[in-house]
This record gives C-alpha cells, sequence and structure tokens, in this order.
C-alpha cells in the first residue's frame, strides 16, 4: 500500500541539489557572527594606541550589539535598510548603556543629560589626544570614541559584505581601523595584529561564500568548495598585502612589519610634536619642512608649547586657555618687554609651509609676532602661542621678536635657591610616588651640591656621560617609549633613548633637586639651506627645520633670571655657552654639526660610537644591518612559499606534457593524463569536477565556460578518457583513440601530441573566458593541488 | 475478462521444450553496433509519429525491451500508456497479446489451459495471452493476486507450467503492465515481489502543448496505430538483444552500481532498499542504455539515466519522509548527486 502512495512520478527529475535544504535559522547569523568577529580582531590592534586591555570588552559589547540588527533583520527577512537601522540602534543604546548609564532611561535610552554627558565624553577624548602620547589612557571619552568607531565601521562592513554583496571591499571598512594603530603604533600592526585583522577577513569572505553555495550549490561547487575558494582569494589579497609594500617608494627601510608601516596618508605633517616626536625621529624620510630666516649669533631652538604637568604616567601641557591673552603682536611679562630695550633682540622670519599644529613655533623668549594670520593667544606662563579654533598653522609667514637675557655661567650660578619660587606649583610638583632609582640618582649625582646651577649642570654633565646612549629605537623595544616615571626609571636603567626620555629625566631630576622644570618641545637648530632673507633691510641667514629635528629639552627657573633652557640629549641640538662645562670641547662641535648643512655629523661623544644618533633617524640605520638578513631572509621564505604552489603546479603540467608529447602513440595511458590535466585546468580556474560527477556531466558543464574550439577539444579528451576508463581493454577498437588521434593529426604529429594540443586548447578556452582576477588566482594558487586524488 | 489477441501471428508454442536455449542467440546472430543504432533509430522513429512529444518513455520502453526486461507503465488515465505499448509491439514484427486485467480474471486465462481432445483422447494444452512476444496486461492491479502472481513465473522464467508440464515462451519477451495509481478502490496493489520484477517503471506525464496541439490535428479522424508498420523483424530484436548483452562493463561501473545500491539500503528515509535483483537489472538496463547510445561499453552516465526508473518503484519510503513530501524519484536522484562515481578517480591517478 505505501509503494502505491507514491506520487506519480513528475516528469522532470529534480535538480541534483534536489536534496540540499537551506539550514533555517542560522545562516543570517553567520555572517553578522563572521563581521562582528573581524571588526574585533581588527579593533584589538587599537591595543598600542589606547593602554591596557581594559577598553576591549566596551569594544567587543558594541559591535555585538550594532551586529545584532543587521543579523534579525536578515533572521525576519526585513529589508537591509532596517538591518542598518536596527545597528545604529545598536550602536546608541550601547554606547548610551556603557558610557551614560547614569543620564539613561533604562540603560539604554539617552536621558535629557546624556548630551551633556556626551559633550563631556568628547571633550574628554580631546584632551587626550592633544596631550597624550599613545598609548594614551583609556579613559571614558577615549574609550566611548573607539567604540562609536568601531561600531560604524562593523555596521559598514556589515553593510558592503551583505546588501551591497561586496564581501571583499569590506575589507577597507577593517582597513580603516587599522590605519589608526598602524600610524601611530611604533611598530605598526606587528605580525600578530596584522595576521588577527586578516583572519577576520577571511572569516568574512569565507561565510560569504559559504552562504553562496547555500544558495546556489551547482554540483561540483560545493559549500566545502566555497570555503576553498574563499580561502583562495583571501590569501591572493594577504599575498599582495605583504608583496605590495617592496614595490612602492618610500617601503625601503626593514621589511614587515616596520617598513610596510601604512604611512601612505601623508604621515602627519601636522607634526604634533608632543604625540609623535619620537615616530618622526624614527621615520625614515624627512617632512613637515620649516625654513626659518635669523639674526641670531648662537644656535635657534624653535619652541612649540611647554609640558609642565606631570601626572605620574605622562608630562602634558596645561590647559590654560581661560588665562591666555589674546593679541601676540605684543606679547610677553613685563620682564621679557623690558628686555625689548635691554637685552638681545632676535629677529627671525619664520615660514611654517605644511606644518601643522595648535600651536605657533617660535623662537624663546617672544616678545613680538607680527604678520601671522588668524586669532592667536598666549599664555603668560609659559608663552607657548596656541591657535583659536579654525585658525591653523599652516602657512603661515611671520616674523618674531624675541629677547634672550644675558645669560651667562657666572649670573646663574649667583642664582640662589628657591624656598619658596615664584611659580605656580606645576612646576615643581612631584608625585608621592616617584620609583626609588629616581631618587637615589638624583642623590648620587647631585652629591651634596647646593647651588641650583651647580646642581642642573651635575645633571646635564651625567646625562651627556659616558654612561648613556643616544637611540630612538631602544625605547621601544624595551617598552618605554613615554615620558612618565615608570619610563625615566626605566631610561636611567637602560641609559638609551632619545630626547624625549632626557629631557623628561633632566626635568623629573631638577624638581626633585627642587628647582621648577618642564619640558619644551619643538625644533633643534637644524641646518643652514645658503639662502638669506631680507626683513626690514637686514640680510638674515636661512636655516630649515623638519622632522629630523624634532627635539625636546628641559627649561629649568632660576631666581631672578627666569627659564633657562639646559640640553642633556647628546648629540642633539646645541649645548648653550652658559651650560657648558668650562673644558668640555663637545659643545662646539654640537653647535658645528647643528649648523653645517650636509658635514659629516661626528658623534658628540668620541668615546661611544652609537652616542651620536644623528637626527636624520640613524638609529634605525643602524639597527637595519643587525635585522636585515632575517628581514631578507625570511622574505624569501614568504615568497617561497607564495610561489610554491604556482611552481609545484607548473611541474605537474611539465610532467603530463612531457608523457604526452614523447609517447609513441595514444593510449590509455595518455588519455587519462590527458583528462586529468584538463580537469585540473578547470579546477584551477574555480570549475572543479565533483567527485559524484561523471566525466560527460563534467564535461557538459565545463563546456558552457569554453567556445567552439575549446569545447569541441574538451569533447574529444572526455571520448578517450571514457574508453580509456570503461571500455574493454581487450576488445578490438577500430574507432578508438588512435585511429582519430592520427586521422586528427595527418601533420606528423601522434594523437597524444593531439591530445595535449586538446589540453592547451581548454586551457586557452578558459583563460579566455576569465576575468583577470581568476587568471591571478589560478596562476598563484592553482586549487587543483588541493583536490583529493 | 477481456482478452484481445491482436495480430494474427501467433507466437509458437514449445512445448515440453524447457532445456531448449530460446533466449540465448549465438554469436553469429549478434548485430554490429552501427546496424543496432539504426535499428533503434528506426524503432524510435516509428514510435515517435504515434505519441508525440514522449521520446524518452519511447526510448526507456526500447531499453527495457532490449534488456529484456518488463516494463511498468504507470500514470493517469488517458495519458498513452497502453498507446505506447501498443505502439512498441506494432514496430516490431512480432506477436503481441493484450490483456485487460479484471477482479474476476483467472490465473488461467492468463498463462492457458489444457483441455481434453476427445477425438485424440488426451489433454492438449491451450496457450493462454501470455504466448507472446510482447504482452501488453492493461490496468494490471485490477486482478486478483493470485492471477497477478500466475504472471511471475512467466514474467522471470520465461516460460509457463501447467499441470506438471513446462512451456517455454519465445524470446524475446516482455510484460508492459500499464496501472493507474488514482482509482484505488477495488484494487489489488502489486505485491512488493511482483513490483521488483519489472525492470522499470515509467511515468507518461502530459505531452507539452506544442505535442498536445499536434496530437490533436492529427489525431482526430483514425487511431494513428493503423499506420504503424512493423520496421524491424523479430529475429533482428533477438539479435539486437544479443548485442546488448555483449555490452562490456567496467569494474568501476560494477563498483558504481554497488555504490548506489548500499546508499539506498544505508538511506535514512528508506525503508526498503534495492535488491541484488535490483541491481543485476539496474547494470542490464544500463547496458541497454549504453548500446542504444552506440557504445560497446557502459558509462556511469548509463547507470545513472536508468537508474530513477528502474529504482524508484522498488523503494518504501518510510512514514516520515512520505508526510514530508518526498519522493522515490527525488530520493534516487539525491542518492545520484552523493555517490562518487570514484572507480573513475581512483583509475586516473594511475
Amino acid at each position: 500500500m505505501t509503494a502505491m502512495l507514491d506520487r506519480p512520478v513528475a516528469p522532470d527529475r529534480p535538480s541534483r541539489g534536489g536534496e540540499r535544504r537551506r539550514a533555517p535559522g542560522f545562516a543570517p547569523w553567520l555572517m553578522s557572527g563572521a563581521v562582528a568577529l573581524a571588526t574585533i580582531l581588527a579593533a584589538a590592534n587599537i591595543h598600542g594606541v589606547i593602554e591596557h586591555w581594559s577598553w576591549l570588552w566596551p569594544v567587543i559589547i558594541t559591535v555585538l550589539a550594532v551586529e545584532a540588527g543587521p543579523g534579525l533583520a536578515r533572521a525576519m527577512r526585513w529589508s537591509p535598510v532596517a538591518g542598518t537601522l536596527l545597528g545604529l540602534v545598536g550602536l546608541a543604546g550601547s554606547v548610551t548603556a556603557l558610557f551614560l548609564s547614569s543620564t539613561s532611561i533604562l540603560l539604554v535610552i539617552p536621558g535629557p543629560g546624556s548630551l551633556r554627558a556626551l559633550e563631556f565624553l568628547i571633550a574628554d577624548a580631546q584632551d587626550a589626544v592633544i596631550s597624550q602620547v599613545a598609548p594614551v589612557l583609556a579613559s571614558p571619552g577615549i574609550v566611548m570614541v573607539a567604540c562609536v568607531g568601531v561600531g560604524l565601521v562593523a555596521l559598514l562592513v556589515d553593510t558592503m559584505a551583505v546588501p551591497l554583496q561586496l564581501p571583499a571591499a569590506s575589507g577597507f571598512g577593517l582597513l580603516a581601523i587599522l590605519v589608526v594603530p598602524a600610524i601611530i603604533k611604533p611598530h605598526s600592526l606587528g605580525p600578530a595584529g596584522f595576521l588577527a585583522a586578516a583572519a577576520g577577513y577571511l572569516a568574512i569572505l569565507a561565510a560569504a561564500q559559504w552562504l553562496d553555495g547555500l544558495d546556489e550549490a551547482p554540483p561540483g561547487r560545493t559549500a566545502a568548495g566555497q570555503f576553498g575558494r574563499a580561502a583562495g582569494i583571501g590569501a591572493g589579497a594577504l599575498a599582495l598585502a605583504l608583496l605590495l609594500p617592496l614595490g612602492i617608494p618610500g617601503f625601503t627601510t626593514g621589511a614587515f612589519p616596520q617598513g610596510s608601516r601604512l604611512d601612505w596618508l601623508g604621515a602627519p605633517t601636522g607634526l604634533n610634536p608632543i604625540l609623535s616626536l619620537g615616530d618622526n625621529l624614527r621615520r625614515p624620510g624627512a617632512f613637515g619642512r620649516i625654513t626659518y630666516a635669523t639674526d641670531s649669533k648662537t644656535p635657534l631652538y624653535l619652541r612649540t608649547v611647554t609640558l609642565e604637568n606631570l601626572t605620574g604616567a605622562r608630562w602634558s601641557p596645561t590647559d590654560t586657555r581661560d588665562e591666555q591673552r589674546e593679541g601676540v603682536e605684543e606679547m610677553g611679562t613685563p620682564r621679557i618687554r623690558e628686555l625689548l630695550d635691554e637685552g638681545t633682540v632676535t629677529t627671525t622670519a619664520i615660514e611654517t609651509r605644511s606644518f601643522t599644529s595648535p600651536w605657533l613655533p617660535a623662537p624663546y623668549a617672544p616678545a613680538e609676532i607680527i604678520g601671522v594670520d588668524g586669532d592667536w593667544s598666549w599664555d603668560p606662563g609659559t608663552l607657548a602661542v596656541q591657535a583659536s579654533l579654525g585658525t591653523s598653522s599652516a602657512n603661515q609667514d611671520y616674523i618674531v621678536r624675541s629677547v634672550t637675557p644675558d645669560l651667562t655661567r657666572e649670573n646663574l650660578q649667583d642664582a640662589d635657591p628657591l624656598d619658596s619660587p615664584r611659580v605656580d606649583g606645576i612646576f615643581t610638583s612631584l608625585p608621592s610616588d616617584m620609583p626609588d632609582i629616581i631618587v637615589d640618582t638624583t642623590e648620587e649625582v647631585l652629591d651634596g651640591l647646593e647651588d641650583p646651577y651647580d646642581q642642573a649642570m651635575a645633571i646635564q654633565s651625567y646625562l651627556r656621560g659616558p654612561g648613556f646612549v643616544y637611540s630612538e629605537q631602544a625605547p621601544v623595544d624595551g617598552g618605554y617609549d613615554q615620558s612618565g616615571f615608570e619610563v625615566v626609571a626605566a631610561f636611567l636603567e637602560e641609559k638609551a633613548g632619545y630626547c624625549v626620555h632626557y629631557a623628561a629625566t633632566m626635568a623629573i631630576m631638577a624638581r626633585e633637586a627642587g628647582i621648577p622644570s618642564r619640558i619644551a618641545v619643538g625644533y633643534a637648530p637644524g641646518r643652514e639651506t645658503g639662502e638669506t632673507v631680507e626683513v626690514d633691510g637686514r640680510e638674515l641667514t636661512e636655516h630649515e627645520v623638519d622632522s629630523r629635528d624634532a627635539h625636546a629639552w628641559p627649561e629649568l627657573f632660576f631666581e631672578d633670571i627666569g627659564w633657562v633652557a639646559f640640553e642633556p640629549t647628546p648629540g642633539r641640538g646645541a649645548v648653550p655657552a652658559y651650560a657648558q662645562q668650562p673644558t668640555a670641547p663637545v659643545p662646539d662641535q654640537a653647535e658645528r654639526e647643528n649648523l653645517n648643512p650636509g658635514g659629516n655629523r661626528v658623534p658628540s661623544q668620541p668615546s661611544l660610537p652609537r652616542a651620536g644618533g644623528s637626527p636624520d633617524g640613524s638609529a634605525a640605520a643602524q639597527d637595519a644591518p643587525a635585522t636585515g638578513p632575517w628581514t631578507a631572509t625570511g622574505l624569501g621564505i614568504l615568497v617561497l612559499a607564495l610561489a610554491a604552489p604556482a611552481l609545484i603546479r607548473r611541474s605537474r603540467t611539465r610532467r603530463s606534457r612531457n608523457q604526452l608529447l614523447t609517447a609513441d602513440r595514444p593510449s590509455r595511458d595518455t588519455a587519462l593524463v590527458a583528462w586529468r590535466e584538463a580537469r585540473d585546468a578547470a579546477a584551477d580556474y574555480g570549475i572543479s569536477a565533483a567527485p559524484e560527477e561523471s566525466a560527460r556531466a563534467f564535461e557538459r558543464r565545463l563546456g558552457q565556460e569554453l567556445d567552439g574550439g575549446a569545447a569541441a577539444a574538451l569533447a574529444r579528451l572526455r571520448e578517450d578518457y571514457e574508453i580509456a576508463a570503461y571500455a574493454n581493454p581487450a576488445a578490438p577498437r577500430p574507432g578508438s583513440i588512435g585511429a582519430r588521434g592520427a586521422a586528427t593529426d595527418a601533420g606528423g604529429g601522434t594523437g597524444s601530441q593531439r591530445q595535449w594540443s586538446d589540453v592547451e586548447s581548454v586551457a586557452g578556452g578558459l583563460r579566455r573566458n576569465s576575468t583577470w582576477q581568476q587568471r591571478m588566482l589560478g596562476l598563484l594558487f592553482p586549487r587543483s593541488l588541493f583536490i583529493r586524488r | 475478462m477481456d482478452i484481445q489477441q491482436h495480430t494474427a501471428a501467433t507466437g509458437s508454442v514449445h512445448s515440453g521444450s524447457s532445456e531448449e536455449d530460446t533466449g540465448g542467440p549465438g554469436p553469429a546472430d549478434r548485430l554490429p553496433l552501427a546496424d543496432f543504432h539504426d535499428a533503434c533509430g528506426r524503432i524510435l522513429a516509428s514510435i515517435n509519429t504515434v505519441i508525440e512529444g514522449k521520446q524518452e518513455a519511447a526510448r526507456l520502453a526500447l531499453t527495457v525491451l532490449l534488456a529484456q526486461g518488463h516494463l511498468l507503465v504507470e500514470d493517469v488515465p488517458g495519458v498513452g500508456k497502453t498507446m505506447l505499448a501498443k505502439t512498441l509491439a506494432r514496430t516490431i514484427d512480432c506477436s503481441v497479446h493484450r490483456i485487460q486485467f479484471t477482479p474476476d480474471l483467472l490465473p488461467s486465462d492468463v498463462t492457458g489451459v489444457s483441455i481434453y481432445n476427445q477425438d485424440k483422447h488426451r489433454f492438449e494444452f491451450r496457450p493462454g495471452p501470455v504466448f507472446a512476444n510482447i504482452v501488453i496486461g492493461d490496468e494490471i492491479n485490477r486482478a486478483s493476486a493470485k492471477t497477478q502472481s500466475a504472471l511471475l513465473e512467466c514474467m522471470e522464467e520465461h516460460q509457463v507450467t501447467v499441470d506438471g508440464r513446462s512451456y517455454t515462451l519465445d524470446a524475446p519477451f516482455m510484460v508492459v503492465a500499464t496501472q493507474n495509481p488514482i482509482e484505488m478502490e477495488g484494487t489489488y496493489p502489486l505485491p512488493e515481489a511482483q513490483r521488483d520484477r519489472f525492470m522499470a517503471r515509467i511515468s507518461m506525464g502530459y505531452p507539452d502543448p506544442r505535442a498536445e496541439m499536434l496530437m490533436l490535428e492529427t489525431h482526430q479522424s483514425m487511431s494513428p496505430l493503423r499506420e504503424i508498420r512493423p520496421v524491424v523483424g523479430v529475429g533482428e530484436v533477438r539479435a539486437m538483444v544479443a548485442t546488448v548483452q555483449d555490452v562490456y562493463v567496467s569494474p568501476a561501473v560494477k563498483e558504481y552500481v554497488v555504490g548506489i545500491g548500499r546508499a539506498t539500503r544505508e538511506h535514512p528515509h528508506l525503508r526498503l532498499g534495492a535488491s541484488p535483483r535490483a541491481l543485476l537489472q539496474l547494470l542490464r538496463a544500463a547496458k541497454a542504455a549504453a548500446a542504444l547510445d552506440g557504445r560497446d561499453f557502459v558509462l556511469p552516465d548509463d547507470v545513472g539515466s536508468v537508474a530513477e526508473s528502474v529504482l524508484a518503484h522498488r523503494l518504501m519510503l518510510d512514514r516520515k519522509a512520505i508526510t514530508a513530501g518526498e519522493n522515490a524519484s527525488g530520493i534516487v536522484a539525491g542518492i545520484l548527486a552523493k555517490v562518487p562515481v570514484g572507480a573513475e578517480a581512483r583509475r586516473t591517478a594511475s
């Protein structure tokens, strides 16, 4: 009875894939999961831009909340627009819950006070960006900005991958996340970070291909095959990402990861010296050129801002906007204005060109700044000149008249120790948790010295002494590339660093000794250009500085004298005459170095071979020979690994070719070899024969991709193969391979040569009808190698 | 009871000659492949003049004939089941009997009966309608199980046994049975054993609109059957059968057939998979299909082309699959899509 219940057989057979069923409920979430995973993995690279990992959880929660929207929309078969809107709702909800919960309604709905709270968070983030060097502290503002940014990227990636059907292009979204750490982190992304992001990207591609497989699933292109295809595309993209830097100018120093830093956004010519001083020094090329013409007889430092706010983890500028004064044409304290008449007045004409920064570079101490465009205000405490909103320091051409008190060793020596300094407490404050090594070293260096000048000179001499080495790379490698207490402690231990470390150490040790101090940030004197500029009828010598001259130096406060600059960094800048040891030859030498363009730079400390780090990134150059061979070896292995599949495939083809061309006559073996070769060629172009697919079925499918000649060649190969594989080997075969081969190849070639020419014809047909991406993929990642035989 | 004899030619009755090999012509009787192909072309062309748009069904019917199997045609009334059977029979110059199965049909009405001859004082065997080259059994499920099973011996062993004597049936011998799956009342569904004896089951299906238009235009006044003339002789068919038997089957194809059989037995939605006899018949049908295609060796594609017709009517779905709306044909197609033509790949590597 059961048998009779069979329905009449439908005239049309169900498709071969009729058994395949779409797994309900799971597929819509697969892509959301892949996008979330990829975004989170890419975002993990922000570690190092933001300190520690505490920020990651909020980011993960945000990404999951955002991705739940599109996933839900797909599961419910709503429109993609609804998915995007739900994603935005998820973003708003999660940000509210995480950061604005105190002002929210029911945790996730922003309340009346949320906007105000948001403003505070944004201001907090803004401050962190301006005042901190990466890695910045994970303050709520910064973490919120990270969450919003990463959440939006997740939504963008999802939108590209699913509604726009551009899963491969969704990588650009991930790239947007990666650009930030790639530019800011000294070591770029690093292999682990790069691989994590790449794995996420591959997950998206794999998910997209798998879903495609579910939708179409033609025979031979199973879901598993789709994974292989996705892996192929992804691996190709990654190989390209690794190989591309080799062909691009500017990546000549080092290799992945250092050399392949993504600084194509046009390096931050914004040159915020605080944020990126170390990076600028390490960068292979020079940028952010500023020229200045001056009548100063001594090397001139251009100062942008001072860091006096020492909170332990960081030195940062004080936000003195409320105390700042408008108008820079006449600026400076009364004491400074007096010096316009009494002291040495220096006139400097500065062209900032592409330099952008919130602060205007000027020699210390500026009394008049003439010809600068926009709104500028100055801080009476530090004489830093800061731009108002909307004003840029770029393309400014202005003249600064600055004064220098008559500073000599003698009058500095006369300065008394300060009992109650007439400066703000911020210049003297030292947090209580100072590491012992700083206290001990200071005590050791000062060794009972009472005079502030003697103390300052002792510290400077100690830092310029033979124990210390100038290195731009060592702090990065040692993990102390900052300026706080822990960094200074590490620096004192390692005795290797660059100007930031020397300046910070001297400033902290001075405070420990009771001398008010701050760190000035700007440019070391630079080089003469050989040109002169006429200002008010006077010829001024022109100099240039760029990113390689970025510098930091300490300024110490002396009673009745004011702020006095020192130069503890060996090999950089020029030690002023008043800060030179009477017997030391070093300063003159340093002076020559900086004012002698193109001159051979000699180490300022001859006894220390590495002490003379030249400003043009010599530390990196010094490190290069050590890493070079490894990099080259690694690169070689990488190239070999990438080329291996193509080479193996070629050798297989060559073997088959020889087998066919050297055979006397076509045989069962040549037919099998020829068919296998044709099948492999098709597999390379993404059309692989499924194990359950017969030769005929495969020929039908492949024939649709080929033009007439190639299709006919394929049919001949298939026919030969069928006879070889299935016909009675003992039976005489008048119409067999041999007879036809001889007939076709009247020109003298054997039938097996005809078989090879058929193989070539099929491969040629496939090539003609494929896109360049498929050809590239077929060449680099021949899938026939991964087919089980 | 309605037994019609369509042709004047009577099948020769070989009484008591069961040892005689009627079904196996010698090697000399084989038809060369080219002639074979030509003869098939003539038969199919002839059938297609009567039944438009059913080339596949006609081809399958011929395949079954050449493979020496029996055909079950199952479909709704009026789509040309009997017409197909009759046309096939008419294109061949052989004996054809038609039996209209009814509930009161007796086994002896099918096989024949021994009658006492008073003149000769002995029983004489009067052969029934089954003694023909092609026997058309119309509405086979309307006869009682007893009568149906009378067909069994004839179909399987190509002989009839009455009163202890066996009478061999002429070769070629083929039963074309039809049944209507819609009207189930008062029917005796074919027992599993009997279904298994049919090599293939086909479903005619409705013709497409173009073929239907053509049929309305040409078949209005007279039966197209009347125009059919035999295109091959019975001897030629015997030679064709012999040619099919000689078709070579490589181990790879045998493995493929075994793989399909195992897949039906292990299929989660099937209560009953393909029997060894089913696989044997599948292979025989594949050989015929290969010969029809002009080849003297079988390809996996030949197996695939007949698998659904040969296997579907033997498979029994479990209750869950039936409730889910699956059918045996779909399951066979699914199995074909999954069973690897594995031997092919292994041999390629050699």
